[in-house]
């Protein structure tokens, strides 16, 4: 389970995130969405622990940047970054030796197989398209198996079948009781499978609900997000 | 023309107006500006103590400084491609309805910037230069000057020779050839002096002081431009100037005349600019691909390691893809270098090579392994403590400067007849104070954070690790003459790894509070 209370994060005097709280339970897919700078990337960037903040967040239990924490939780950043000089199956090992998980070979061949990276396991790092290096990011992230992950625009770049891919581990994650936060400003992409929606603007959450307490409402997600995020509204 | 104007006088602006929303920005032009203009006013003292500079050396540094900034850009241009031109500028002036003629002419006026900056710092070496009686007052201008336009052509024939290149294999196979001829003949040539003169140096100079060079177009006008800083200025310098201005235009018109498509030819050449601008952003070594397939050593990742000690069995494993161990290109370079100043040098003292290698720590401190790994995120969320993760991620940047260390004074050691103790200690030394440089930078970055101002940030931590390795340089070079070469070295070394010591404990949470 991930707990964030009363985050808040400014860059040089200005407030890119404001105080802002949410839970995504076990078994939960939470979509945050929101306009460009609307601070969700940042948001993901500090629970990650990748940058320093004023608030609370704890990734079952621990504090996210205690070691229990970082063993429990995965991240796929918005730019992937490779080693020039690591194989894509070197990659999956690097991560599996990393996190200590000696059993991944398994798993390692079913990523591989799963976001169509067979044939590419021997190419660097330095010859990956940026969509590849997608799919190497996300086949890291997965095989620590977490019990917290956080996607930072998953689909960018990602071909359908990739997008397809994802999407279907996605589900297999929550089914395992994995808690799931997907950053995104492309709707369409996860309106079949959230859970609970977290809308943001300007820094805080404007909207935030499950699906259970917005479906009252009769109204699709992209017209929650418009609803929520356009002024004259 | 007009919308072209709009966007170097809008960047120009806005530039300015960041100093004014950024002051620590303005803070580090100012410091430049205030280094600078004390190095232009100490260098114009008359002192009678001045010594004269002897033509022939002065010619040969001028010929070897044209060729260092020439010879392997031209030569590189032809399978990489040259370009004036920024990401932005492909894609919102390329597709524009604006003649290439025009876009031609705004790189160009970019370019003018690039290699004004580019020749800036040569302003620094006044003093050197003025150190000299038969330097004329202006002589560092014009040297900058005769580099500066040398830049600008040399701009300009970079784009000619790729377009001509990239028409047909034939093409590239012809420049090549032309390119590896001419070097064939600089080296014969070399070896025909040597033969003559029986002197390494001297064969240099005489070889650059040939009259058949003054002839050479644009470059052997350069030359004679820039040797108007000892000669003065006469008809010539202006009619070179002219020459060099015809030849560029020349290159142009047939840039534009052939139909030679320089769109595309800078396409590939701009989109390299931005990796390595953006590489350089983030803090990282900068490596420039050319579109090839690199070429690594297959390599078992048997062992792997465990948590923290992973990102250490990591970096021997990229070492191994790209040389023998820890024996790489960089080594190689390293025992040229050895063997030439063993060979070569006035002094045949172990301190000067230190202190040469201390020098080039300084200046390749920013390229080691750990500050790769500090712009990736996986270091930050691997799961151990953060001084472990400090530890592993630094033992093979300590481990290189030792091979590198070994490497060198080994070899000026035995050419210099040095002690087998001398040599040691020489190692140790070299090794304490990498790692110096190591956790020094370490700490910095914990200090200044990573970001965009990355040439302010650089300036900022460099001045903090030669303060952090001044005090360690000072006691070798004060107790080596009055207690002794042992003692002086004991006392740097333990200073070194002191400091190392306590710059762990302050720089461990580097990856605890890091703002990537």
């Amino acid at each position: 389970m991930l707990i964030v209370q009363n985050l808040s994060k400014k860059y040089s005097k200005e407030l890119v995130v404001n105080n802002i709280s949410f839970q995504v339970n076990e078994g939960e897919i939470a979509i945050l969405l929101g306009p460009n700078g609307a601070g969700k990337s940042t948001t993901i960037k500090c629970i990650t622990g990748l940058l320093k903040y004023a608030g609370y967040i704890s990734i079952c239990g621990h504090k996210n940047k205690s070691i229990e924490a970082k063993k429990l939780f995965s991240y796929v950043p918005e730019v992937p970054a490779m080693f020039d000089l690591l194989t894509v199956y070197e990659h999956i090992e690097y991560m599996a030796a990393a996190y200590g998980i000696t059993d991944y070979k398994q798993q390692a061949e079913d990523l591989l197989e799963r976001f169509d990276l067979s044939d590419k396991r021997a190419k660097l790092g330095k010859e990956l398209s940026k969509g590849m290096m997608q799919k190497v990011s996300i086949c890291c992230a997965l095989i620590t198996e977490p019990k917290v992950i956080l996607f930072d625009e998953p689909l960018m770049g990602l071909d359908p079948k990739a997008i397809k891919e994802l999407k279907k581990a996605l589900i297999e994650l929550k089914e395992k009781g994995c808690s799931i936060l997907i950053s995104t400003h492309i709707i369409d992409s996860v309106d079949e499978i959230w859970d609970k929606v977290l809308i943001m603007k300007n820094g805080n959450i404007v909207l935030s609900g499950t699906k259970q307490e917005l479906m009252s409402r009769n109204e699709s997600l992209e017209e929650l997000f418009f609803e929520a995020t356009e002024d004259n509204l | 023309m007009k919308p072209l104007i709009y966007i170097i006088k809008k960047s120009v602006k806005n530039s300015l107006l960041e100093l004014k929303r950024k002051p620590a920005k303005l803070i580090g032009y100012i410091i430049v500006f205030i280094l600078l203009s004390l190095t232009l006013i100490f260098s114009g003292d008359k002192s009678s103590q001045r010594k004269t500079l002897d033509p022939a050396l002065y010619n040969t540094i001028v010929g070897i400084v044209i060729l260092i900034f020439t010879a392997p850009d031209l030569y590189s241009s032809i399978n990489n491609g040259a370009t004036f031109f920024r990401g932005a500028d492909i894609n919102l002036v390329f597709i524009s309805p604006t003649s290439p003629q025009k876009i031609l002419v705004y790189g160009f006026i970019k370019q003018i910037y690039t290699s004004f900056i580019a020749v800036f710092f040569i302003l620094f070496q006044a003093p050197t230069l003025y150190r000299f009686n038969n330097i004329k007052s202006y002589g560092v201008i014009v040297a900058v000057f005769g580099l500066f336009i040398m830049l600008i052509f040399n701009s300009i024939l970079k784009i000619l020779l790729y377009s001509i290149a990239s028409k047909n294999d034939k093409n590239k196979f012809f420049l090549k050839t032309t390119f590896n001829i001419l070097g064939t003949i600089i080296v014969i040539a070399y070896f025909i002096e040597l033969y003559i003169t029986k002197s390494p140096g001297t064969a240099i100079i005489s070889l650059l002081n040939s009259s058949a060079i003054s002839y050479i177009p644009v470059y052997g006008w350069v030359r004679s431009i820039i040797l108007s800083s000892m000669n003065g200025i006469g008809i010539t310098f202006f009619i070179y100037i002219t020459l060099i201005i015809a030849s560029g235009a020349l290159c142009s018109y047939i840039i534009q005349s052939f139909e030679l498509d320089y769109y595309e030819d800078v396409l590939a050449s701009t989109e390299l600019k931005e990796k390595a601008i953006s590489a350089t952003r983030r803090g990282e070594k900068v490596f420039i691909q050319t579109g090839k397939k690199p070429r690594v050593r297959k390599v078992q990742y048997t062992k792997k390691g465990k948590f923290a000690s992973a990102i250490f069995w990591r970096q021997i494993l990229e070492y191994k893809k790209t040389g023998f161990g820890f024996i790489n290109i960089g080594s190689v370079i390293y025992g040229v270098i050895a063997i030439t100043a063993g060979l070569y040098s006035p002094l045949k003292d172990l301190r000067m090579i230190l202190g040469g290698m201390i020098y080039l720590q300084l200046i390749f401190t920013f390229a080691s392994k750990w500050q790769k790994d500090l712009s990736n995120p996986y270091i930050y969320m691997l799961p151990d403590q953060a001084f472990k993760k400090v530890i592993y991620a630094t033992t093979v940047d300590n481990f290189k400067n030792l091979i590198d260390g070994t490497v060198v004074f080994v070899i000026t050691g035995i050419l210099f007849k040095s002690s087998i103790l001398l040599i040691l200690l020489n190692i140790i030394a070299f090794v304490s104070i990498g790692s110096l440089f190591i956790y020094g930078g370490i700490l910095t970055r914990r200090i200044l954070g990573s970001g965009n101002n990355i040439v302010f940030k650089s300036l900022i931590r460099m001045a903090i690790l030669v303060l952090i390795i001044a005090p360690g340089i000072v006691l070798l070079t004060v107790l080596y003459s009055f207690a002794g070469m042992f003692i002086a070295y004991m006392i740097f070394i333990a200073y070194n790894i002191l400091f190392s010591s306590l710059i762990i404990f302050l720089g461990k949470g580097v990856f605890e509070n890091i703002e990537l």
